[in-house]
């Protein structure tokens, strides 16, 4: 899976904003708010990835167990299912 | 033909086909070194008609707005959809859904502060983001009011309206403030300019005051947010 084409990620103060153009727009126009070990999860999503190795990426840049690190990646993977911008 | 205007202290050279924008935009023509110019096509009105109701003249000042904006958010200039007012020289914005209320709001606003209160835009003004101001800026682009003026002033805060029974005002987040605001401005369709609108957005709503309103249609309601909003 991976992010549609479109999909801006906005470093604004300590957060960081999610918005769309093009493609990722066509599904999405709103503004998602990420922290920032959202935003190295999902910022891994722009290129063509898996769940498991999500949390591995996770597990290197964070010291959190794989619990943990699984938790969070699905947490992230789900909000942006929920607003159709994950390609299979 | 081409001509020279002059939004947000920026001169655009504008190519075009149809006269009503040339008499629609007559208060804004300058003679300076233009920084921007763009052209519209005649393929570009037929892309921007919908319904197939509007006037090509109509359609053209719409696209016109929209490749202005494009290029406008790279000189820190946005447009934001709002009925912008002043008073004593500051600015105050009012946001809202439309039908919600904004212009009957400023009506009571003038009907209740009269000539102290002057007209900017009534629903599409240009804001511009420097270090040391933000600034609300006059367009031809007025909505069914045909409200504005071809002056500027700093904005002193932004209220977003909404309808109840009794008048309350309270101040929002920065947090939500950027989120309503982002509902409200262009979405250029350009990676570039969609990431400067944020960063813009997201200086707005750190800088300037923002208000929740809920009110009715009596002079009550304009003293409540003029209170607010005036610090008075």
């Amino acid at each position: 899976m991976r992010l549609k084409d479109g999909v801006i990620f906005t470093k604004v103060a300590d957060e960081t904003i999610v918005v769309t153009v093009g493609e990722a727009a066509e599904a999405f126009r709103g503004m998602i708010k990420l922290n920032s070990t959202g935003a190295f999860i999902a910022e891994h999503m722009l290129q063509d990835t898996t769940k498991e190795e999500l949390a591995a990426a996770l597990r290197q840049e964070y010291e959190v167990d794989e619990a943990t690190a699984m938790e969070a990646v699905a947490s992230i993977v789900e909000k942006f299912e929920s607003v159709e911008l994950i390609r299979e | 033909m081409t001509n020279k205007y002059q939004f947000a202290g920026i001169c655009v050279e504008i190519t075009h086909i149809y006269p009503y924008f040339s008499q629609l935009a007559r208060d804004y023509l300058c003679d300076a070194d233009p920084e921007v110019s763009l052209t519209v096509t005649q393929a570009d009105i037929d892309l921007e008609r919908a319904d197939g109701e509007a006037q090509d003249g109509y359609l053209e000042s719409l696209v016109i707005y929209r490749k202005l904006c494009e290029q406008l958010v790279q000189k820190d200039i946005i447009l934001l959809h709002s009925a912008a007012i002043t008073v004593d020289g500051k600015a105050y914005l009012f946001t809202a859904p439309s039908g919600t209320g904004k212009s009957t709001h400023i009506r009571l606003w003038r009907k209740r502060f009269g000539k102290a209160v002057g007209i900017i835009n009534g629903d599409k003004p240009l804001i511009s983001v420097t270090p040391t101001e933000i600034r609300a800026w006059g367009t031809p682009w007025d909505g069914k009011e045909h409200w504005s003026a071809n002056r500027s002033a700093p904005v002193a805060g932004i209220c977003q309206i909404g309808r109840a029974a009794e008048n309350t005002i309270y101040p929002a987040s920065a947090e939500e403030a950027l989120r309503v605001l982002f509902t409200q401005t262009y979405r250029p369709q350009t990676e570039m300019g969609m990431r400067k609108t944020v960063q813009l957005l997201a200086e707005i709503s750190r800088r300037v005051p923002f208000w929740n309103l809920k009110c009715n249609m009596t002079a009550e309601a304009a003293e409540v947010s003029y209170a607010a909003m005036r610090g008075e």
